[in-house]
């Protein structure tokens, strides 16, 4: 605990131990103003002077007995910080320390205290913090909760049907429930008295109880917004990883150019026929090219070429790992398929990773089955991609797009770039799913050929 | 973070409930009758006192200002002096001392016990000088029963003439010992109703 704060407590503390025990001193006014209404009920019989005097002795009482019960909780907490004592020796304390200063006060003042109210009080205050909120460092809800069941309890002390009990002992509540008895007011003093006791009773353990749920929904939003903070940092670490899967399976792919570089290159240095050194230069151009637009298509996600569909496929095709023997790839095409206006290196890397997830997918029958449409949908270039898998549940279907998404212990990234990728290009894509496989659509803008 | 303490659900209902059933049985165990099984004189069989009576207070309770409405009720003449420390008023032949102490009283009208204690025996003095009738009343029950009133209970008992008690103010049969013992007439009445027929027995 900071030093200011615990110069604070103490005051606190200071401040409430001198008002609790200068209080009976300072309210003499009201005390003989109770005397008067009890002696002016005696006299007249209006019964009313009497719950007026009740009403104002229980006023009191409360304040005294809060101040000093407020006191003892603080010295509680601070005596006890350090030695991080469990919250229910926390509470035993608070109890103890209320009973010893509450006696010492009595003897002090010589003014006779409610002794058991009070320490009843106490614990039923203490069995509610313990049993109800978690927070009993909680300064502002100890005093609104203490303040409630001691002006609850109070009541039981003007109460005749205690009066042979151990409520009402001391001499301002015995002069009430005796006048009671003489003006027959019994019933009346008994009713009001119930009248505030079981309100305020019950709504001190409504608050408790709301705090409690407060504290309940205050963790879980910390518990949640932690989770959201791993769990994009989670989001990010798969993002990072595709990436890297990316370059790598680019730099994969810019090796193949590079070795027929090589090749060519290695022929040339050989070569004397310049027919021969002219097409050797042609290729190697070729393959720099070649090499040139994997590189910007993968740089640059806007950068887009007018290619023809059978060529985005091949060039896709020929990436597609084939060692399976019990895998079947087919690909269909339609007649007079548009041009579309894609990024090619990042459209066929996503037609790959459908391609991919299709392999990968459980499948019932021995032999896996991949069909490949490449259709003209009106104006559109539609490639729809089929296997004859067990499909994604129904359930899972809307959730497949999601980042982190993955039924099949994978990273869940694939078809979240996928999609991507194709609202990049202004294309489309959905799946449909069953038991017998799953089909995924992928349309793309067509442009009409320019014939010449 | 603080590890959430498993709510039980039933707890918040359980122990208000308790408490409930506790305060209850606390009710009805309080108002058992404390009827004690002794010969009670209901009312005396003769006056004993005459009038006009001083009703005083010895401890300064309100305990006074009942046997002060009984005693106007019953259209007994009376002054009703809870403080009074001398006994010259025109044709007092009774001292009535209600007694009952009162802490609250002695900080507000700022007088101590001692202060009491000297004033009530002046004025068992004054009357025994004068020869008055003494009619000692305790209707505080075992709630009254501190150290200052028994003292209270003591000195005039030892003097009365008459005591008038409630039977929940003598459980421990002190005053009906001592009233055997003093050869003292005593009644004991069960309710606080029941002090206007002894109270009146004493002059009527």
């Amino acid at each position: 605990m900071g030093k200011s704060r615990m110069i604070k407590y103490i005051i606190g503390i200071g401040l409430t131990i001198t008002f609790a025990f200068l209080f009976p001193n300072l309210t003499t006014f009201m005390w003989l103003t109770i005397v008067a209404k009890i002696r002016e009920a005696i006299v007249s019989g209006d019964g009313g002077q009497l719950i007026l005097a009740s009403a104002y002795t229980t006023i009191l009482n409360t304040i005294q007995n809060a101040l000093l019960f407020i006191a003892c909780y603080l010295i509680s907490l601070i005596s006890i910080k350090r030695f991080k004592w469990a919250d229910s020796i926390k509470m035993m304390m608070t109890v103890v320390m209320f009973i010893i200063l509450g006696a010492l006060r009595a003897w002090w003042i010589e003014i006779p205290w409610e002794l058991l109210t009070a320490v009843i009080t106490a614990t039923v205050i203490m069995i509610m913090v313990y049993f109800t909120y978690n927070q009993y460092d909680s300064i502002h809800r100890m005093v609104l909760v203490s303040c409630l069941v001691f002006f609850a309890f109070q009541w039981l002390d003007i109460m005749p049907v205690f009066a042979s009990g151990p409520f009402g002992i001391t001499d301002i509540p015995t002069s009430i429930l005796l006048a009671s008895s003489y003006l027959d007011s019994d019933t009346v003093l008994n009713f009001v008295g119930l009248a505030f006791f079981v309100p305020l009773f019950i709504s001190s353990w409504i608050m408790t109880s709301l705090f409690s749920s407060h504290d309940e929904n205050i963790a879980i939003e910390k518990e949640n917004h932690l989770k959201e903070i791993a769990l994009e940092s989670v989001k990010s670490s798969a993002i990072e990883h595709r990436i890297y899967q990316e370059i790598n399976s680019i730099a994969h792919d810019l090796k193949t150019p590079l070795v027929t570089i090589r090749g060519l290159n290695s022929l040339l240095s050989m070569s004397n026929d310049p027919e021969k050194t002219e097409a050797y230069t042609q290729r190697i151009d070729s393959a720099v090219e070649k090499m040139s637009e994997m590189i910007s298509g993968f740089l640059y996600e806007s950068s887009k070429q007018e290619i023809d569909a059978i060529e985005l496929i091949n060039y896709m095709r020929a990436q597609i790992p084939v060692e399976d023997e019990n895998l079947k790839i087919s690909i269909d095409y339609d007649e007079d398929l548009p041009l579309v206006n894609v990024n090619k290196i990042r459209v066929s890397r996503a037609l790959l990773n459908i391609v991919e997830n299709a392999i990968g997918a459980p499948y019932r029958h021995q032999l896996k089955i991949i069909e490949i449409e490449v259709a003209k949908r009106e104006l559109s270039l539609a490639i729809i991609i089929k296997d004859n898998g067990t499909g994604i549940a129904k359930e899972d279907l809307p959730f497949i797009w999601d980042p982190g998404f993955s039924t099949r212990n994978t990273t869940g990234m694939g078809l979240f770039f996928v999609k991507k990728i194709v609202e990049d290009n202004n294309g489309q894509i959905y799946i449909e799913s069953n038991s017998d496989g799953t089909s995924v659509t992928v349309l793309f803008p067509g442009i009409r050929k320019e014939t010449s | 973070m603080k590890p959430i303490r498993q709510k039980n659900r039933l707890k918040p209902i359980i122990v208000p409930f308790i408490t409930g059933l506790v305060l209850i049985g606390m009710g009805f165990i309080s108002n058992r009758d404390f009827n004690l099984d002794i010969q009670n004189m209901p009312s005396l069989p003769r006056p004993i006192a005459e009038e006009t009576v001083m009703i005083t207070a010895a401890g300064q309770s309100t305990d006074a200002y009942i046997i002060k409405d009984i005693a106007n009720q019953l259209m007994i003449h009376n002054y009703f002096i809870p403080q009074a420390d001398h006994l010259d008023f025109e044709g007092i032949k009774t001292l009535v001392f209600v007694a009952g102490n009162s802490a609250i009283s002695e900080k507000i009208l700022d007088f101590t016990f001692e202060d009491e204690k000297e004033r009530v025996l002046k004025l068992l003095k004054l009357a025994f000088e004068k020869d008055l009738k003494i009619i000692l009343v305790f209707i505080g029950g075992s709630q009254r029963r501190d150290e200052e009133t028994e003292w209270f209970i003591e000195q005039i008992g030892g003097q009365a003439h008459y005591i008038i008690s409630t039977s929940d103010g003598d459980r421990d049969q002190f005053l009906y010992q001592m009233a055997g013992d003093l050869k003292i007439p005593i009644t004991l009445v069960n309710a606080l109703d029941d002090i206007s027929e002894p109270f009146a027995s004493a002059f009527r």
